[in-house]
């Protein structure tokens, strides 16, 4: 058994946890070795003054808050899951307002299957005409305006000035806006046409 | 075992052992045996670990509060390392070692919290020595077991960390030396050598008249 060996199997020999086939051979060691049995001693001394510390109870309200600490923490667990489920919601509502954005632009700023607002300055429908209204007034709300199928410009123009005052839907997809800046004319066929108020006056 | 040559030795065994008892609580012990209890807690169950908590919260804290030497703190880390234990009890593979586990914990969340503070064990000892003498003894009191505790203290105070841990995770609170390499997290070959040497490190700062009064 080499020194180092012997020194520190004391240490194991003092807390009982040397192997028996071992302890025989250490005592007859220590018989023999005045410095092994005084290293020894240091080691004993050491342990008695650490088993004279007093062991303090823990505060009594350990247990309480421990279990208190736990139950907070799980229920803050609860809440993240809640607060995860609305985040996702809000990223995936988020999403679409997004995309439907995006389909919005590219569609030029109309809904779905709308075309693009005409100025009517730019149709020329001075001279040329811009569609027909045959059909569009069904709903009895509105006086019927004769629109041929060749109405002018000045049919649509004389239609708005007429239909400014009412805010009645004509059908279920064409309607009449007016407002300080204009009207925009919503045709059945998802065609629009913007008359400033320039045009109607 | 053979025979005794050294008076006190198998005393010193004893008293250890009887040290290790006397700190479980008999009323908890007495309910469920410690592996149902972990499991139950692993489970999720609050009340069996409430159990648990009951068994070795005045170990831990006294472990603890031997490693920081500041009460409000040794409170708080043992309170978090019961909770971080709780939560992470899935991973606990063996019941039976819940023990060295829990040790283990609060080791590390000691470490770990003085590493964070980037406070050095030294500093805080000064801090906390002077507190505790203020607090504990009273030289003008005379009392002497005040005076041998505080002397205790303040010189496993000088130790570094982990020669302090095992001591006290040894001699303190009984731990075998396979549940102390659990614990500290170190080879089972190390736990003596280790020990050996801390003692060794411990007594040159202890002065045996105040330990034993002069008998020494």
């Amino acid at each position: 058994m080499e020194r180092h060996r012997e020194i520190t199997d004391l240490a194991a020999l003092l807390d009982g946890e040397l192997k028996d086939s071992n302890v025989e051979a250490l005592y007859a060691q220590l018989n023999d070795d005045d410095g092994l049995r005084e290293e020894f001693e240091l080691q004993r001394e050491v342990k008695t003054a650490l088993s004279q510390l007093p062991e303090e109870p823990a505060p009594d309200f350990m247990t309480t808050r421990v279990l208190g600490e736990i139950a907070t923490r799980r229920n803050r667990k609860t809440g993240l899951g809640w607060r995860t489920v609305a985040a996702a919601l809000g990223g995936f509502s988020f999403c679409l307002v997004v995309v439907f954005g995006v389909m919005f632009i590219n569609n030029g700023g109309m809904n779905p299957g709308q075309q693009p607002t005409t100025l009517a300055s730019e149709r020329e429908f001075a001279h040329q005409p811009v569609g027909t209204l045959d059909g569009e007034f069904r709903s009895g709300h509105i006086p019927m305006i004769p629109v041929s199928a060749d109405a002018s410009a000045q049919d649509f123009m004389k239609f708005a000035i007429d239909q400014h005052d009412y805010s009645t839907r004509l059908n279920s997809t064409d309607s009449l806006n007016r407002d300080l800046a204009g009207v925009i004319l919503l045709l059945e066929n998802g065609e629009t046409i913007y008359i400033s108020p320039e045009d109607i006056e | 075992m053979g025979p005794d040559p050294v008076p006190g030795t198998m005393e010193m065994t004893l008293r250890g052992a009887v040290l290790t008892q006397s700190s479980r609580s008999a009323e908890d012990a007495a309910d469920f045996s410690e592996e149902t209890l972990v499991l139950r807690s692993a489970d999720g169950d609050e009340l069996a670990y409430g159990k648990l908590v009951n068994r070795y919260h005045t170990r831990l804290y006294n472990f603890v509060r031997s490693m920081v030497r500041n009460t409000e703190l040794a409170e708080d880390i043992t309170q978090e390392s019961f909770v971080k234990a709780f939560f992470s009890l899935k991973k606990l593979q063996n019941p039976s070692s819940f023990k060295s586990w829990l040790f283990r914990i609060a080791n590390n969340n000691t470490l770990d919290y003085l590493r964070k503070k980037k406070l050095q064990l030294v500093d805080v000892d000064e801090q906390v020595r002077e507190s505790y003498v203020d607090d504990r003894v009273n030289p003008a009191d005379g009392v002497e077991q005040d005076a041998r505790v505080s002397h205790i203290h303040n010189a496993l105070s000088k130790l570094k960390a982990d020669q302090r841990a095992i001591l006290v995770v040894c001699d303190l609170q009984g731990l075998s030396y396979q549940e102390i390499a659990e614990a500290l997290n170190i080879p089972f070959g190390t736990v003596q050598s280790r020990i050996f040497y801390a003692r060794r490190k411990l007594r040159e700062h202890l002065d045996t008249s105040i330990i034993f009064g002069g008998e020494a």
